[in-house]
């Protein structure tokens, strides 16, 4: 080879050097770290690093977003979860997040991942506020003042410890970062750029999917004016000159940039999350849109607005102005449209604006709270601007200037000590009003559900909040509920408003008519077992034919169903093509590989500084931020002022409404109040002093009382009306309507008051001086154990073990029809030795032996009977979809409230299945029923409990009979306070003759654990004698309509 | 048509099909024998035709007439045993020793009882065939499966329980036809065995309810290998009429006292106590038709229940019932009142009505929370219970007009009337 000459070598290398440090001395600054953003950056690892542990497992989504992780920890490349819904497909949320928890599981368990990305999460996010900020004020000061206010940001902090929305937080970020990428592509057209860019773009694509497009609309967009605007000025030379042909003229030429960036994003876009828009396409979201708090109306319903309007918002409320005056200059002018679009979507209800801006469909399925964090985090640049100018620049001169330096470090101080609180606060929100139930122990339920394959059977949890998310993803077992709600597949809960089975109780009727849908028909669901951490279930769950079987360590009561098929091995599901899963699998963390690859370089000099980096473009476009505007500071302070006011005047308006002794029916309302939270001192002081009760006296009182009102109810609504008033002494009619799993309930009590010293205090009210017979008293019960396996082994149960399914009777049965409904109402005995657990499932036929419909006996009926023991039965048919039409759904939960099944044909037969299985449990008939007086239109009684342990809730089964003694009409009533041990209880029920149509009475088709009812009858009852069953509890010539009564009781202690 | 007889009727079908192809699919493969050879110059050698399961069974051959085969690598014919067996149809290789080339059967095939058909394939022709028999291995170790149900019958003549059992010897071959199996049952300390010959694989005993309650345990052995021990529960029959007493600690009408109402031993129409737990409600008639009712559950037979004693005086008429299967007589319990009259003042001070002290038939305070019912115009306004005897009712607390009102007291089915001016 022959040798280059040296000399050449020498004058290339010369002629480099010249060339560079020449380019370096035009156009290179120097640049030192900028403090703040250390500063920040240290303050926000602190801050956020160590409060997550105490916020994020307590939020609403992260312990989903964890739950994804297991999925993808177990199966990377399984689009396809069994664990809730039976059964839905992952793809219906960008995986990034959730693979990037999987990965990190693999080092230290799921919640590490978690942490791990909350950390990850939280730095990007400053840095990205950082490089925003640059990239708008071209300040490096005022962007480090931005990127400090950032980490203590109200909106930042609630969406990540008290939302949890980790994706979220984590696709605005990197949107930040690509930013100043794409404003350099734009302005330079630098290839580099371009790529750099898109890298980002798509690490947001794949990590939430809502950012993008719509970061497209209110970042992207604005972005783009912007550049035009700053080519113009460098074109017209002065702001003033920039007019609109110029605009458009820049706007030609840029044109192909920017539609190459477009086309970029958008191809980006489709590709790297194409599953996820297939799967749209394919499965389009049939969810009834589910109230979210972000819709409403703000001043209608304060709550939400403080949490999607005042606490997002904070500090940067008194800012405002100044923001508006800012985004609103000609530079920015499209940030500030666009600002002032995401702050009027922010809004959502208050008024009907955004419905009208994003359309019906868009509105319902949005959650809107995602604009304002958007419209907040667009703000910190300018906030960050003017902190900079209030704490060293021309407005802290200007104000120390013209007022006095003690006016200036005083509306400091406010305005610090305002932001602080309001941090504060944000961050211990879930702590003071708790969102979620104390945190649960899942290890218990995770091995309940290993033993003895209780897997096998899905289970539901109540009351577990957002950790029910946790338990699934320690568990191989599958629940039908879930916490993904548009990635439902059921009609039973598509069609319904319901956010979770699991807390269905404050949805009203659609969650409860939800859950008692499931209760009803369990075998359908192959749903065997709950987990209730929420006892105001336990009635419903009791009254539905369930029972307990154990409280667990961690305080969780497991209910058991009897009769329930366990999962068949191998579930329907959805697959799809390989090459999907397989780019579903991939592409998101390519993305995140291919970004590091592009920016570790320019990453790693930025950071340590080791070459002097280029100034970016953006960063001639310097303000001088020397003469703050004299006009916007009247006007600011004239804001402030009103705002003020505004909160003054709200906290006075909310005293007065709450001052509880100023008139009696405050005095009552506040009463109740007390008492429905439990706060029971309070109520004691609202008692009239000069009545003889004592602090003690009415604890006692208090803790004696049990029953469905004290126990399981919730006050819904509460109305005074003055009855009379006479001096000092007032008479309050007060109508309560309380709220419980089975039913509404009204009450009707006259309270009277006395007023001392300007104050309405309430008289006590009579308790019951009953005293019982005996002090000590004994009861003997037969009580049953079935072993189960008797052989400890994790075999499927021997055949011996097996026991034999109770013999059943139905002794007589009819299909009626009642206003267009139809009902199967009859009644039913268990003739064998044992004790049974009996459901009764009911189909109609139609005249052609279609089926029409089908349902389960529910709570009309007693599952559990002793040997030779009766019970009526009323099966209802309800509707497994909910309405179709769109009526307004009813404010508060109504318990009752019932959808009749739509049945298209008339039903001519009807058929029932009996199943019955040995029954261990709930086996109790200790309640007498005294002094019955029945006539035409109510039934008077005393009930006596006669055993050791308090009836809860008793439920009044009444059936009307015909004239030979046959079931009619079957109805149920419950008795709203408990009967205590050898204690009495009196009721008094209206009822009225149910004028029915029989339709059907042919018991042809009434089978018994699989056998036809009539051979059961057949071989043991044929010398049933019937005359002695009839006017068992009626006089016997009281009228036509005649009555029976059947008792059934649930006990809260039983365990 | 149900889900379970489309499944069984597809299981059914799925079984045919691998039958089927099981059976032909082998042959198609491996050349079926196209038929008997004209020349039968090979045959199979004579020898033992019955073996016992798990025997190593080996199958000689020879030329017709010479004793032993040349070994393989002399000879150019090519030689397979056809073997049909209940598991199908199996070509086998021949083995050659020393001197000899003979069939050796797979084990599998050793194993499993039953007829089975070897044929001698020479050149794809079929030359020879005879018939062996495998018999099952019955000395060996054998497993019982013994099925014993239902757990429980009705006492009585019609109800009845079975006993299946399937023994198998160590390769799981059923054991033949007429093989005595020992069947033990003791009931009521009675012990018996039966001998029961098998058929089709399986023996069977059925045991009939008896009238006497108690437990059938069953066993079934052969060979004297047992299988475990089994029960069946004789649960009594129904329960026939029955008479009832009651217990109370006095006669009086004071609302608070308690009626243990008892049956008698509840016996089936064989006079077996009936089942534990067996509901009985007991339904009280008042004087005036009021209906009262309460119930218990049976221990060794007899059921107790409780009720409150009426608050007025009364005569009741108890009856019980197993409902629609067995009742019990009448009986008639009669409540005395336990006060004459009621004490009524009105203080136009505390705007007060003060009912009592009641005084009660021992001269002490009626028990507290005895009801006393204030009604104005017939319309019940106040049902309050008594604390020591009196009832305060405060009229100021009850937002009533101030005129002359004429109130009535009733209580311990007294009724006084008491004239108010407020």
């Amino acid at each position: 080879m022959p040798l280059i000459d040296r000399c050449t070598i020498h004058r290339i290398t010369y002629l480099w050097y010249r060339r560079i440090t020449a380019y370096r001395k035009s156009n290179f600054v120097k640049i030192r770290s900028n403090k703040y953003l250390v500063v920040a950056i240290i303050l926000a690892l602190l801050f956020h690093g160590t409060s997550m542990f105490f916020t994020m497992e307590q939020t609403y989504d992260a312990l989903i977003h964890v739950f994804f992780g297991s999925h993808y920890a177990e199966h990377w490349f399984d689009t396809w979860n069994e664990s809730w819904y039976t059964g839905f497909t992952v793809l219906g949320y960008p995986p990034l997040v959730h693979q990037a928890i999987a990965l990190l599981s693999f080092i230290g368990g799921l919640k590490f991942g978690m942490f791990t990305l909350v950390i990850i999460g939280t730095l990007l996010f400053v840095t990205g506020v950082y490089r925003y900020a640059l990239l708008i004020t071209a300040n490096r000061t005022v962007a480090g003042y931005a990127a400090l206010i950032s980490v203590f940001s109200s909106s930042f902090v609630e969406t990540l410890h008290l939302f949890g929305q980790l994706p979220s937080i984590i696709g605005i970020s990197v949107l930040m970062h690509a930013l100043p990428e794409i404003y350099l592509w734009l302005k330079t057209g630098r290839i580099w750029h371009l790529i750099t860019s898109l890298s980002l773009l798509a690490v947001t694509v794949t990590s939430h999917h809502v950012t993008p497009i719509f970061g497209m609309v209110f970042f992207i967009f604005p972005l783009i004016g912007m550049v035009l605007m700053d080519n113009s000025f460098e074109k017209a030379g002065t702001w003033k000159q920039v007019t609109l042909k110029i605009f458009v003229g820049r706007f030609r030429n840029h044109f192909k940039r920017i539609l190459v960036f477009g086309i970029g994003a958008l191809v980006l876009i489709v590709v790297c999350i194409l599953p996820y828009w297939i799967n749209t396409k394919n499965n389009p979201i049939t969810q009834v849109p589910i109230p979210h708090g972000s819709r409403d109306n703000f001043l209608e319903i304060t709550s939400s607005g403080l949490v999607f309007f005042l606490i997002p918002w904070g500090v940067l409320l008194i800012v405002l102005p100044y923001i508006f005056y800012r985004y609103f200059s000609k530079r920015y002018l499209f940030f500030g449209l666009s600002f002032s679009l995401l702050l009027l979507l922010g809004t959502g209800g208050t008024t009907p604006l955004p419905k009208m801006i994003l359309g019906d469909n868009a509105f319902n399925i949005l959650t809107l709270d995602r604009f304002t964090l958007w419209a907040s985090i667009m703000a910190l640049p300018i906030f960050g601007e003017f902190l900079y100018r209030f704490a060293e620049g021309d407005l802290k001169q200007y104000l120390q200037k013209k007022y006095s330096p003690v006016y200036h470090r005083l509306s400091g101080a406010i305005l610090a000590a305002v932001f602080l609180f309001m941090t504060g606060f944000t961050m211990s929100l879930g702590y003071f009003r708790p969102s979620q139930p104390e945190q649960i122990n899942m290890q218990p339920l995770v091995n309940f559900l290993n033993q003895d394959q209780h897997y096998k059977w899905r289970y539901l949890p109540l009351g577990f909040g957002d950790q029910m998310a946790w338990l699934s993803a320690q568990t191989k077992a599958s629940t039908i509920d879930g916490n993904y709600h548009s990635a439902r597949r059921l009609p039973e809960l598509t069609s319904r408003a319901v956010e979770r089975l699991e807390n269905s109780k404050f949805r009203g009727v659609e969650g409860l008519g939800s859950l008692q849908q499931f209760l009803a028909v369990p075998e359908k669901y192959h749903l065997k077992y709950i987990f209730s951490n929420d006892k105001f279930y336990d009635p419903l769950l009791y009254f539905s034919g369930w029972h307990r079987l154990q409280r667990l360590e961690n305080g969780i009561v497991v209910w058991e169903k009897e009769g329930v098929s366990p999962l068949p091995s191998r579930v329907a599901r959805d697959d799809i093509p390989v090459y999907q899963a397989l780019m579903w699998g991939t592409i998101p963390l390519f993305t995140v590989f291919i970004v590091l690859l592009l920016n570790l370089r320019s990453l790693w000099q930025r950071t340590l500084k080791t070459r002097q980096a280029v100034a970016p473009s953006y960063m001639s476009f310097k303000l001088a931020l020397e003469s703050y505007p004299k006009k916007l500071l009247p006007f600011s302070r004239f804001w402030t002022y009103a705002l003020s006011v505004l909160i003054i005047f709200g906290c006075i308006q909310f005293y007065l409404t709450n001052s509880d002794q100023i008139s009696p029916e405050n005095a009552v309302e506040a009463y109740y109040d007390a008492l429905d939270f439990k706060a029971f001192e309070k109520s004691y002081s609202l008692l009239n002093p000069n009545s003889d009760k004592s602090l003690d006296q009415f604890m006692l009182e208090i803790s004696v009382s049990d029953g469905l009102l004290s126990s399981y109810s919730k006050l819904d609504a509460i109305t005074t009306n003055l009855a009379s008033e006479q001096g000092d002494r007032a008479v309050v009619s007060t109508k309560l309507s309380w709220v419980t799993p089975l039913k509404k309930f009204e009450q009707h009590i006259d309270h009277s008051l006395q007023r001392i010293e300007g104050k309405w205090y309430l008289d006590p009210l009579e308790y019951e001086t009953d005293i019982p017979a005996d002090q000590l008293f004994t009861t003997s019960q037969t009580t049953y154990s079935n072993h189960g396996r008797r052989r400890i082994s994790s075999e499927q149960t021997y055949h011996e073990d097996v026991l034999k399914q109770p013999l059943v009777s139905v002794l007589n049965a009819k299909l009626v029809a009642l206003n267009d409904t139809y009902h199967i109402v009859g009644e039913l005995q268990n003739m064998d030795n044992i004790p049974a657990d009996i459901s009764i499932k009911a189909t109609l036929y139609s005249r052609n032996n279609k089926i029409l419909a089908s349902f389960n006996a529910r709570d009309l009926m007693k599952h559990k009977l002793l040997p030779k023991e009766r019970t009526a039965f009323r099966v209802d048919f309800e509707e497994y979809l909910w309405d179709e039409d769109t009526s307004p759904l009813p404010v508060t939960f109504d318990p009752s409230q019932f959808t009749n099944a739509r049945i298209a044909d008339a039903p001519a037969t009807f058929e029932l299945q009996i199943e019955a299985n040995v029954a261990t449990k709930d086996l109790r008939d200790y309640i007498a029923v005294s002094d019955l007086v029945i006539s035409q239109d109510s039934i008077e009684g005393i009930l006596y409990n006669t055993g050791s342990k308090d009836a809860t809730i008793t439920q009044l089964l009444i059936s009307h009979l015909d004239e030979k003694g046959k079931t009619s009409w079957v109805e149920q009533r419950y008795i709203s306070e408990s009967i205590r041990s050898h204690r009495k209880q009196r009721f008094s029920l209206d009822i009225h003759p149910v004028q029915t149509t029989l339709v059907s009475s042919d018991m042809n088709n009434v089978f018994v654990n699989g056998h036809p009812n009539t051979q059961v009858w057949d071989i043991w009852l044929s010398d049933r004698e019937f005359a002695s069953d009839q006017n068992s509890n009626t006089k016997k010539d009281r009228g036509a309509s005649k009555y029976m009564l059947k008792l059934n009781y649930f006990v809260a202690n039983a365990l | 048509m149900s889900i379970g007889t489309y499944t069984a009727a597809s299981i059914v079908i799925s079984t045919c099909m691998a039958l089927a192809i099981l059976s032909f699919a082998p042959e198609e493969d491996l050349k079926v024998p196209s038929g008997f050879s004209d020349e039968r110059r090979y045959e199979l050698l004579p020898g033992k035709v019955e073996f016992l399961a798990g025997d190593s069974i080996r199958i000689g051959f020879h030329e017709t007439g010479i004793e032993s085969i040349p070994s393989k690598g002399k000879n150019t014919d090519t030689f397979l045993l056809w073997v049909k067996s209940s598991y199908g149809s199996v070509p086998v290789e021949p083995q050659t020793d020393s001197n000899n080339s003979y069939f050796q059967l797979p084990s599998f095939l050793c194993e499993t009882a039953g007829e089975t058909e070897v044929l001698l394939v020479v050149n794809n022709k079929i030359t020879d065939r005879k018939m062996i028999r495998i018999l099952p291995k019955e000395d060996s170790a054998i497993t019982m499966e013994s099925y014993f149900g239902p757990p429980s019958i009705q006492a009585g003549t019609a109800d009845f329980a079975m006993l299946v059992t399937l023994p198998t010897d160590m390769y799981d071959n059923m054991v033949s036809d007429s093989t005595m199996v020992n069947i033990g049952s003791t009931f009521r300390r009675e012990t018996s065995i039966f001998n029961i010959p098998m058929k089709n694989g399986y023996a069977w005993k059925v045991f009939p309810s008896t009238t006497t309650t108690g437990t059938y345990f069953v066993n079934a052995s052969l060979y004297g290998f047992g299988a475990r021990e089994m029960e069946s529960e004789v649960h009594p029959s129904k329960p026939v009429d029955f008479t009832i007493s009651a217990k109370r600690e006095h006669d009086y009408a004071d609302g608070n006292r308690l009626v243990r109402l008892s049956t008698s031993v509840l016996r089936d129409n064989y006079g077996n106590v009936i089942s534990d737990g067996t509901l009985v409600t007991f339904e009280i008639e008042s004087e005036q038709g009021n209906i009262s009712k309460t119930s218990g559950t049976t221990i060794n037979g007899v059921s107790t229940a409780q009720i409150l004693h009426p608050d007025h005086p009364d005569t009741w008429s108890v009856r019980a019932r197993i409902s629609g299967i067995a009742e019990s007589d009448s009986l008639k319990l009669v409540f005395t009142k336990i006060t004459e009259s009621i004490p009524i003042n009105y203080y136009k001070l505390e705007d007060n009505i003060v009912v009592g002290p009641i005084i009660s038939y021992m001269g002490q305070w009626v028990s507290d929370g005895t009801e006393i019912s204030l009604f104005l115009n017939d319309n019940l306004i106040l049902r309050k219970g008594s604390k020591e005897g009196i009832v305060n009712f405060s009229l100021s607390k009850l937002g009533l007009p101030s005129e002359k009102l004429t109130f009535e007291v009733r209580a311990l089915g007294i009724t006084e009337t008491i004239e108010v001016e407020r």
